[in-house]
């Protein structure tokens, strides 16, 4: 028995809007901690120095250069994908490799125009070499 | 204290009959029933375990399920937490037990991950198994996911991927002497080496299948289980632990840190205090050829786990055979299914009762089963001993 279903999702971007609105102008609006100063991007939305109490979180927003150096990468069927550490960020985040037949341990942000707001970057490194 | 007095399950596999997990359910509940010596009326509640609506097509199942199978009117609920669903409703049953709020409990896992939908549609939702705003959006598959995770513990311990052909092998093996087995295979590690590179280093043989199936155990009060089986295996600790759920926010992505804190609140429980001494058997959450190697050192389960896995000391043969079932690789993995199949793997080893070539010639004293969802992220630890100890 065959049986079709189609979603089409209004989805609510909340607290993370200035990042998402962010990814579509490529740029990288990382999450500031105002007690610790601990910045993240992709952002956190609770920062681990302010989980001991239940005073209301206080974080701002802050714009980083785009830059991000690659910590681990992986390529497949499905693409290719890395967890790499944005300049002035403290954690590290995955994205999605736009540019797979470079090599190389430095990239940027890309604006996401199409699609997803996921994190897209760019390898400004060497070209692959390829047999042939 | 709470025994597991039956346990049942289907086959694991991908469903060409036309059946549908309702009916693999009542089989695999038929099952335990039988082997706990228990009716349908003996029950007093039903925790049902399944991850994914959008696999099964059905909303609020637990209610569904109590009224196929002959449960109205018992206590009935679901619980998820991803891949680690299964083992999060027997530790749910446990606590209703312990509680006094049921006596006797059914716990029942199920999913439909193979037949239902495609293999691309079952992808595409377990991507947003993470967290779908951030690593979700990129579109990255749970294979690349856990490859960015194994490639962080690759480089930390030195391991590499020799040593992930060596589980895929060894658990298709295992699986060829367990007849509910999805993927029997006998397969060499220059075959793993081969086969279609999914997302580096995993291959397609480093990766557990999308599978149909149930599986469904009975706890209960040592005093409400019938005479002939209070010695019956019993759980001797559970414990969960939750991780950062995004890869980038952990300090070390190659460490599954929340299995470690599950595994010691679980450990601590039991009274094993030397789990690398204490445990004889491991069924281990294998959705990955290294995850199993992964888990293992996070489980605490030895010593020196690259060194004692090098030499075979976790093979059907060694010191401490892990995932004698075939694990997910091996057995198979409908989600839901999959933690519940485990407890009742290591209850029917302390028993004597698993399957004829698999089972330990002395049957384990302690046993551990291990689950997670995620990357590691929600994770379920149950440790399980004979009525001797």
């Amino acid at each position: 028995m065959k049986h079709r279903l189609t979603l089409e999702y209004t989805l609510g971007a909340g607290a993370l809007e200035p990042y998402l609105n962010g990814l579509r102008e490529g740029k990288s609006i990382a999450r500031q901690c105002r007690r610790c100063d601990r910045v993240t991007f992709p952002p956190e939305r609770a920062c681990g120095c302010q989980s001991s109490d239940n005073l209301a979180g206080s974080y701002g927003w802050k714009q980083l250069a785009g830059t991000a150096a690659l910590v681990h990468r992986t390529d497949g069927s499905g693409g290719s994908f890395a967890l790499v550490r944005f300049d002035g960020a403290d954690n590290q985040a995955v994205c999605r490799i736009a540019n797979p037949v470079m090599e190389g341990e430095h990239a940027r942000l890309l604006a996401v125009h199409d699609g997803a707001p996921g994190l897209l970057i760019e390898l400004t490194g060497e070209a692959l070499e390829t047999a042939g | 204290m709470v025994l597991v007095a039956g346990t049942g399950m289907t086959a694991f596999n991908r469903r060409k009959d036309g059946s549908g997990f309702r009916d693999w359910a009542e089989e695999a509940l038929r099952e335990a029933l039988v082997s706990a010596k228990l009716g349908r009326g003996d029950i007093d509640a039903l925790v049902v375990a399944s991850e994914s609506d959008f696999f099964s097509m059905q909303l609020n199942p637990a209610s569904v399920l109590a009224d196929d199978i002959g449960l109205a009117g018992a206590a009935c609920q679901r619980v998820e937490g991803g891949g680690a669903s299964g083992q999060l409703a027997v530790h749910a049953g446990v606590a209703m037990v312990l509680s006094g709020s049921a006596r006797r409990v059914a716990v029942v896992g199920f999913e439909p991950s193979a037949s239902y939908l495609s293999g691309a549609a079952v992808s595409e939702l377990y991507g947003y198994s993470f967290d779908a705003w951030t690593d979700g959006m990129t579109g990255i598959s749970a294979t690349a996911l856990y490859a960015l995770s194994a490639k962080a513990f690759m480089a930390r311990c030195g391991a590499n991927h020799d040593d992930f052909s060596v589980i895929s092998v060894q658990n298709r093996e295992n699986a060829r002497d367990n007849p509910k087995a999805h993927l029997p295979l006998e397969i060499t590690q220059e075959e793993v080496r081969e086969s279609l590179m999914v997302s580096d280093p995993y291959r397609r043989l480093d990766c557990s299948p999308l599978s149909d199936g149930a599986a469904a155990i009975i706890l209960t009060d040592p005093n409400a289980a019938p005479a002939d089986r209070k010695n019956a295996a019993r759980i001797a600790g559970i414990g969960a632990a939750n991780d950062r759920v995004r890869l980038g926010d952990r300090e070390d992505p190659g460490l599954f840190k929340a299995k470690q804190v599950a595994a010691k609140r679980a450990y601590a429980l039991a009274g094993i205090s030397e789990p690398a001494r204490q445990i004889d058997l491991a069924e281990i959450y294998d959705a990955y050829s290294g995850a199993q190697l992964q888990a293992i050192e996070a489980l605490g389960l030895s010593n020196d786990f690259l060194k004692e896995h090098r030499s075979g000391g976790f093979s059907p043969s060694g010191r401490l055979p892990v995932n004698l079932s075939g694990g997910l690789m091996g057995q198979g993995a409908p989600v839901g299914a999959t933690g519940v199949a485990q407890v009742a793997a290591c209850a029917q080893q302390i028993e004597g009762t698993y399957h004829t070539g698999l089972q330990m010639r002395k049957p384990p004293r302690h046993a551990v089963a291990d689950t997670h969802g995620g990357i590691a992220t929600t994770c379920a630890v149950t440790v399980l001993e004979g009525s001797g100890n």
